[in-house]
């Protein structure tokens, strides 16, 4: 293809006015650019070309070849036809725009034309080219098609099939961004219907993006259907806070009530797209379970109180704590869903007010360092997301990408349709796995020695200098996409690897981790080949108690491989890249936000001071934060909903306002911080985090003294060094990344960043052995996050709802097999601490001896029987039996 | 909605015995074998001298000596189009390795049955030709992409390909040079837009056979199949290539029209007294064809011709005035005639039939077919039998005679316009124009009278 | 301001002339008097006499149905929109189809005019894709307090027709 050719320029005409654009640019693009508009229904930028529905047809008169007489205009379809030189195009001549009504009058023969009813109706390229294009009146006569009507494809989204007009954008999405071919076009011709493979209900986490393509109101959305029309919503710009993406939305309200969520364009973060948990779980904002007022402990039991009442009681509860044990006796866990003005807020108050170090984001944290590449002189996470798009290879350790950060794994695939090789290291198949290059199937636990063996691949036969490594020719899809940085020049003397490596073979690594010697020297040789190599970590890893040791591991990995900067890890929550920034982290010898629990509970922490944090269902041991709930003398909780922990153990509960009626700024996995605008008046007394801490902090005689959101903001971009450059308070509409580390050292080989030993290598500290002993009875429980989990924000909508699969144990088929169990069986997983219920799904995903169960799924969650000892403990699956009343079972204990 | 049923076909004796025109020497050489007991079998091939072409082409050709000879000889494609077959092999042979050859056997109009029989009776023919141009191309990996309907064709072919793997006629180091090449045979699932080359190339990849944008072109990297540069040719195209190879390009670009020469297989059926596969030189006249002697002996009852599909159902008619046409890809292009050769599916309707009804029946077919990619065909083609419907059953308006015109020459994209991705849109427009322009009292009539201007319908034939 | 001439009186005329003209413009304006006196009054006795109203008055709006009961009205808000008073408000919701309350996928949940706002232009009429809208000639609106003249669905729905035509080509 044109990889070869040197990139030129053409120069032609399009409705008089010359332009000249990149070689290879179609005609559409081309006027787009000098601003003149031609219409389209199939064509999209973001999709492959069909030149289905004929509409952006212009009569493009194409230059003769030399010595021959000009051929008259012909009609072309503007969104295949690339440029030519000399061409003229034009877009509004008598053929082309006859041709445009005719294709509109062939549209609307089979369009039921019900606009008043249509939810699109006021928003609907149909709607609108028809009017400026279409003829005055039909001569269609006869019976319009009749077809499904109202036909759920999903609990999310419904089809009209009589509204389609097969324009295959939808087919084409599903296929292409997220490869989830889910639906496609049955039946050929004037019958062809839209259906799911198997008529199915679609699966993907990216369905609702359909609706937004769809140009007829085939396509609509079950939760926004017959709710409002366009003219009545109100628009906020906001960001989401379901994943640490940052994804830019649009709030469409009304009546003060969310009716839909829209993403909004920027071509950083999340392009035009949303996952269904960020479209879908929204409404929570406008939700009726929400607290509404403050309550206070009395008499063991929560009863409703003033402000003034609930204010004033937290702060002598904590005033008396604080007199009595010092601020080391208090814990302050949260931030990781709220704004960096809240996070700001709340550090402050933490250590100008509590006096204590014990503060952390990051729930059932194991050790202090919330970000474990900091002494390495890097940031948590080094790439923009961008360069996913232009890596030669991309690792991914530990991370279901696909549930922990949707949107990005559709940058990863972008990467991966341009000639990334991905390899995955996970026990257990993802979603990735489809397109994976490598899959190193390692035991639960041992990706310090899944890297181990890579580094010792590395050192085994070291990568090459100079441009053999890079691969031969980039391939030619690269072309156009933003150009990546220059690759810096290759650091391949390993010496110093093989020393911080000390006696670490392959073998000996793939004896510990599972993954055959020879898949791990093919995943390091694929790695060390690659141009712009990229290692993903998964947020789990991160709060690990080997945590270090992997970063050093990784550290060791991207300077082997030349580039330093290709390790990030994933944050733990929405904002926890924010609330880290604005100091929600453990101070001079304070503790982690697991430990925090675990004092608690030993009776060594006496208040909690607990900002969104819902530990009984988030700490990895359900037992142990209630103990600590019940040692605690003081909990006071900022809460959204009625949790268990707020109604088991707060002392004080503060109602707090949502994401959507605060004004403030978020900062995503990649630091990029981003502007958040309310959408919705709060109407209970409900106020937002920072003006509780606020308020209670004047309270406690050391006022913080905010009283707007954007007085915060003034303060932490001027406090926070890593916003240095943002001081004057301005951010952009797309964000801006901040840099906390080595700012200043953009290559491989700098020595920048805080610790001098910048680019070296660093020896590997060894980790706790995580994993138990093979050989015991029962399986090993591994627990992991689902995207739609944490139903507390999807439970006012129940078609959301219905997409939130049923709590499962994941088993594989020879464990199944061997206890005698088969798919869809309820059984309960059983330690020492009791056992909980889950479904069972058997299939060849999960590695023999272990479950994998989502532990933000289902009532109890998995974490009643967890204990914080162990990290990876072992269960035993006993079958339930379904449909048997109580007694019986009792007879049958008897 | 019934598929239009094949016409009649001939009994295997009932290919022409006769001498060929005196004034020109022709000698029959694609349909030789037509009527031999075993033909299909490799060694009668061989005893009528088969593959020797290939033999020659390999063994003692370059390449580019095998194109120019194929681009000398003129030979023009015979699938519809007419692209000159030896420029579309220089041109794929331009791009890229891997490349592919597709043979076209995906023979569905209505009224063409001559790659059918020429598979039947002389596979072996149609591997050889695969064989030279695989050679001339480079290419090591070709697909025949056979009606699914044709299970008999595909049988065939089958054993064909197994019986030259056998004697290593296919596979590696063919003739004892160091070219190889593996042929797979691939069953379609009865669409008729497969016929189309794109569509074909989706269909052979897995996917819902509708046509692609173009450019890139089949022959372009990204535009063949599995997205590499790719010869699409027809079946019976491919079977001149080794009589080109043996006899001479000059013996071939003698045969009949010069622009357009070479033998030509026509299916002749219909209102005649002998319909069948008739071979002729290129360019033979229309009436000698239904008239001739040699050829289809007269319209039976000595009844009138009324009108002629000269390309099977999608070529615009003629009507029974005009038969002196030249049979040739350019001569039936040019005015008056305005029509197109097709494969050569010759379908003859006498005086008893009428217009209405028999656009009705092309009409749904069309409509059926579409494949539904572009609006005007999937929208246009329905729309044209929901009114053609009403006509025939007696409710037609005098303004549905413009309406269809206009409905028509709205998806017509000939000769400049692209209206949609590939021709089937013309092909259901084309007969449609032309039967208002030429039959318009048999819409009259039926719109007037609310009946059918003949006492008996269109039979089934 | 453009100047005005001064002009002098008319000089005096005939004195008998005068008054005659005098007398009679007197008996003209008295006669006007007298002819009124003997036509139909103007003024209504209002409430007890009631006035005849033009045909096409627009008064109290009403949701009509159609033969079959259904409810015209799809909620498709189009009168919403195009009330210059934001007098209305309606919210749309998914007609249940086991019961049917309009004929379309649509129905109007919510349906209020605001008739202290409404200043009775019709434009909602206008665009009323299903002609469910009518502006009747009902004009006593005249109430005592604010929330009653809010005036909900209920309020506004035509009466059922008194026999459903179970033969309507109408769905539902």
């Amino acid at each position: 293809m044109a990889a070869t050719a040197p990139p030129t320029t053409v120069t032609l005409t399009i409705d008089g006015q010359e332009v000249t654009v990149p070689r290879g640019t179609l005609v559409i693009e081309a006027a787009r650019q000098i601003g003149i508009e031609i219409p389209v229904f199939c064509y999209h930028p973001k999709l492959s070309l069909v030149g289905a529905c004929r509409m952006c047809s212009c009569e493009i008169q194409m230059p003769p070849p030399p010595g021959q007489q000009p051929r008259p205009p012909g009609i072309l379809t503007a969104c295949t036809t690339q440029v030519a030189p000399g061409m003229v195009v034009n877009t509004l001549g008598p053929q082309s725009t006859k041709h445009r009504e005719a294709v509109i009058e062939f549209l609307l023969i089979n369009h039921p034309l019900d606009c008043p009813v249509c939810d699109a109706g006021g928003e609907c390229p149909l709607q609108d080219n028809s009017h400026a294009w279409g003829p005055k009146e039909s001569r269609f006569e006869e019976h319009k098609r009749l077809a499904r009507k109202g036909a759920p494809l999903s609990p999310l989204v419904v089809l009209d099939q009589e509204r389609c007009i097969v324009c295959y954008r939808c087919t084409r999405f599903m296929a292409e961004v997220p490869g989830q071919a889910e639906l496609d076009f049955f039946s050929r011709g004037f019958s062809s219907q839209l259906r799911t493979i198997d008529d199915q209900p679609m699966k993907s986490h990216f369905q609702g993006n359909i609706i937004d393509l769809c140009p007829c109101g085939a396509l609509t959305s079950e939760t926004y259907r017959f709710k409002a029309r366009p003219h009545d919503l109100d628009h906020a710009d906001s960001v989401c806070a379901q994943c640490p993406v940052g994804c830019n939305m649009i709030i469409d309200s009304r009546s003060n009530e969310v009716v839909r969520v829209r993403p909004r364009q920027n071509e950083a973060v999340n392009e035009i797209w949303l996952c269904d948990k960020g479209r879908f779980g929204q409404y929570y904002f406008s939700s009726k379970e929400r607290i509404a007022q403050p309550h206070v402990r009395q008499d063991d039991q929560l009863r409703p109180a003033s402000w003034s009442e609930a204010i004033g009681s937290a702060a002598v509860a904590l005033q008396g704590v604080k007199g009595r044990y010092g601020g080391q006796a208090i814990g302050v866990i949260g931030g990781r869903n709220l704004t960096n003005e809240d996070c700001y807020a709340l550090a402050r108050f933490a250590s100008e007010v509590l006096e204590t170090p014990n503060v952390d984001h990051r729930t059932g944290a194991r050790h202090t360092a919330a970000n474990p590449l900091a002494e390495h002189g890097l940031d948590a996470f080094n790439s923009p997301f961008v360069d996913a798009e232009g890596a030669g290879a991309i690792m991914l350790l530990g991370t279901d990408v696909y549930e922990e950060m949707p949107v990005f794994w559709l940058r990863i695939r972008k990467g991966v349709k341009n000639g990334a090789k991905l390899i995955i290291a996970n026990p257990r198949a993802t979603e990735a796995d489809r397109v994976a290059f490598h899959r190193l199937r390692h035991r639960p636990g041992a990706e310090l020695a899944v890297l181990r063996g890579l580094l010792a691949a590395l050192v085994e036969s070291p990568p090459l200098e100079g441009p053999a490594a890079v691969e031969a020719s980039p391939p030619a899809a690269l072309e156009g996409t933003q150009p990546a940085q220059a690759p810096p020049p290759p650091t391949r003397d390993l010496s110093g690897l093989r020393d911080a490596l000390g006696d670490a073979s392959v073998e000996g690594a793939a004896e510990a981790c599972g993954v055959t010697a020879e898949t791990l020297r093919a995943a390091a040789a694929t790695l060390a080949g690659a141009r712009n190599p990229l290692i993903y970590v998964g947020a789990r890893l991160a709060i690990r108690a080997d945590a270090p040791g992997l970063a050093a591991a990784l550290v060791n990995l991207a300077t082997a491989l030349g580039q330093r900067r290709a390790v990030s890890f994933f944050p733990e929550g929405a904002n926890a890249r924010g609330a880290a920034l604005a100091g929600l982290v453990p101070g001079e010898g304070g503790l982690p936000a697991g430990e925090i629990i675990a004092q608690a509970a030993a009776g060594k922490i006496k208040a909690l001071y607990l900002v969104g944090e819902n530990v009984l269902a988030t700490h990895p041991d359900a037992e142990q934060a209630r103990q600590a709930l019940a040692n605690a003398e003081v909990v006071v909780v900022h809460e959204l909903f009625p949790t268990e922990t707020a109604a088991l153990g707060a002392t004080v509960v503060f109602p707090a306002t949502s994401l959507g009626e605060k004004d403030g700024t978020l900062t995503n996995a990649e630091g990029r911080i981003q502007t958040v605008h309310y959408a919705l008046r709060t109407e209970s007394s409900a106020r937002p985090d920072w003006r509780i801490l606020s308020d209670l902090s004047g309270e406690m005689g050391a006022s913080l003294g905010y009283a707007a959101a954007v007085e915060i903001t003034r303060d932490l971009l001027a406090d926070v060094p890593a916003y240095a450059p943002l001081a004057d308070g301005a951010i952009p509409a797309e964000g801006v990344i901040v840099r906390q580390h080595g700012g200043e050292a953009s290559d491989g080989t700098g020595t920048g960043g805080p610790n001098a030993s910048w680019g070296a290598y660093v020896p590997i500290p060894e980790g706790p052995a995580l994993a138990p002993p093979p050989g015991q009875e029962g399986l090993t429980l591994v627990t992991y996050g689902e995207l739609l989990g944490d139903e507390s924000t999807l439970q006012d909508v129940p078609e959301v709802l219905e997409m939130v699969p049923e709590p499962y144990v994941e088993v594989n088929r020879q464990d199944a097999a061997r206890l005698g169990l088969t798919e869809g069986r309820l059984v309960r997983l059983r330690t020492a601490r009791g056992g909980v219920e889950r479904r069972l799904r058997v299939n060849g995903r999960c590695p023999v001896g272990v479950c994998y169960t989502p532990d933000n799924l289902g009532r109890p969650r998995v974490n009643m029987i967890l204990d914080w000892a162990q990290p990876f403990p072992t269960v035993t699956l006993e079958p339930v039996r379904e449909g048997v009343a109580a007694e019986a079972l009792a007879e049958a204990g008897d | 909605m019934a598929q239009t049923p094949p016409p009649a076909s001939p009994a295997p004796d009932g290919a022409p015995q006769g001498a060929p025109p005196p004034a020109v020497p022709f000698e029959r050489v694609l349909t030789a074998a037509m009527g031999q007991p075993g033909s299909h079998e490799l060694d009668h091939y061989l005893r009528r001298g088969g593959y020797v072409g290939a033999h020659k082409a390999l063994t003692s050709m370059t390449p580019e000596e095998v194109i120019k000879v194929v681009t000398d000889s003129k030979l023009r494609g015979r699938g519809g189009a007419g692209f000159p077959a030896g420029i579309k092999w220089s041109g794929t042979r331009g791009n890229p390795a891997p490349r592919y050859l597709v043979v076209n056997a995906d023979e569905s109009e209505p009224g063409t049955y001559g790659n059918r029989y020429a598979m039947d009776t002389d596979p072996h023919m149609l591997l050889e030709g695969m064989i030279i141009c695989s050679f001339a191309v480079g290419i090591n990996l070709a697909y025949i992409y056979i009606r699914g309907e044709n299970l008999h064709g595909y049988e065939t072919l089958e054993l064909a390909v197994r019986q030259a793997r056998e004697r290593g006629y296919l596979g590696r180091g063919l003739f004892g040079t160091d070219f190889n090449l593996e042929i797979y045979v691939h069953r379609g699932a009865g669409a008729y837009v497969c016929g189309e080359e794109t569509a074909l190339m989706e269909s052979l990849e897995g996917k819902r056979a509708q046509p692609r944008t173009r450019p890139p072109h089949p022959f372009q990297v990204g535009g063949g199949l599995f997205g590499r540069p790719t010869v699409v040719n027809n079946v019976e195209t491919l079977m001149c290539v080794p009589h080109i190879i043996v006899r001479g390009a000059e013996w071939f670009a003698a045969i009949g029209s010069p622009n357009c020469p070479g033998p030509k297989v026509y299916c002749v059926s219909g209102n005649v007294n002998r319909p069948g596969i008739y071979e002729a030189p290129m360019g033979l006249l229309l009436s000698e064809l239904i008239f001739g002697d040699e050829y289809a002996q007269g319209v039976p009852g000595g009844r009138a011709v009324k009108a002629v599909s000269p390309g099977a159902l999608a070529s615009p008619l003629i009507s029974g005035g005009e038969l002196e046409v030249k049979l040739d890809v350019d001569a039936v292009r040019a005015p008056p005639y305005r029509t197109q050769l097709g494969a050569g599916g010759i379908i003859v309707y006498d005086d008893s039939v009428c217009m209405v009804e028999l656009l009705l029946r092309a009409e749904q077919f069309f409509a059926h077919e579409s494949c539904g990619k572009c609006v005007p065909c999937r929208e246009g083609t329905h729309w044209m039998v929901d009114v053609l419907r009403r006509i025939t059953a007696g409710r037609g308006r005098e303004k549905d005679l413009d309406l269809l015109n206009n409905v028509a020459g709205n998806m017509s994209g000939l000769p400049f316009h692209q209206r949609t991705l590939c021709a089937l849109a013309d092909f259901a427009a084309g007969p449609m124009m032309s039967a208002i322009g030429k039959f318009r009292e048999d819409f009259d009539y039926h719109i007037r009278e609310q009946a059918c201007p003949q006492q008996r319908q269109l039979a089934h034939a | 301001m453009a100047f005005v001439e001064l002009k002098a009186p008319p000089p005096p005329g005939n004195p008998v002339s005068e008054a005659v003209a005098d007398l009679t413009a007197i008996a003209k304006g008295l006669g006007l008097t007298l002819r009124y006196f003997f036509t139909k009054p103007v003024t209504l006795q209002y409430p007890e006499e009631r006035p005849s109203l033009p045909a096409r008055h627009r008064g109290r709006h009403e949701l009509e149905r159609h033969e079959n009961g259904l409810e015209k009205c799809v909620g498709c808000e189009l009168c919403a929109l195009a009330c210059p008073a934001k007098a209305i408000f309606v919210q749309g919701a998914e007609n249940p189809p086991e019961a049917p309350i309009s004929i379309g996928e649509r129905y109007a949940e919510t349906y209020v005019v605001n008739m202290i706002r409404c200043i009775f232009c019709g434009f909602c009429v206008e665009a009323c894709p299903t002609e469910a809208l009518q502006l009747k000639r009902v004009f006593e609106l005249a109430d005592y307090s604010r929330e009653s003249m809010i005036f909900t669905k209920e309020m506004l729905l035509a009466p059922r027709p008194k026999r459903e035509r179970e033969d309507s080509w109408l769905p539902g």
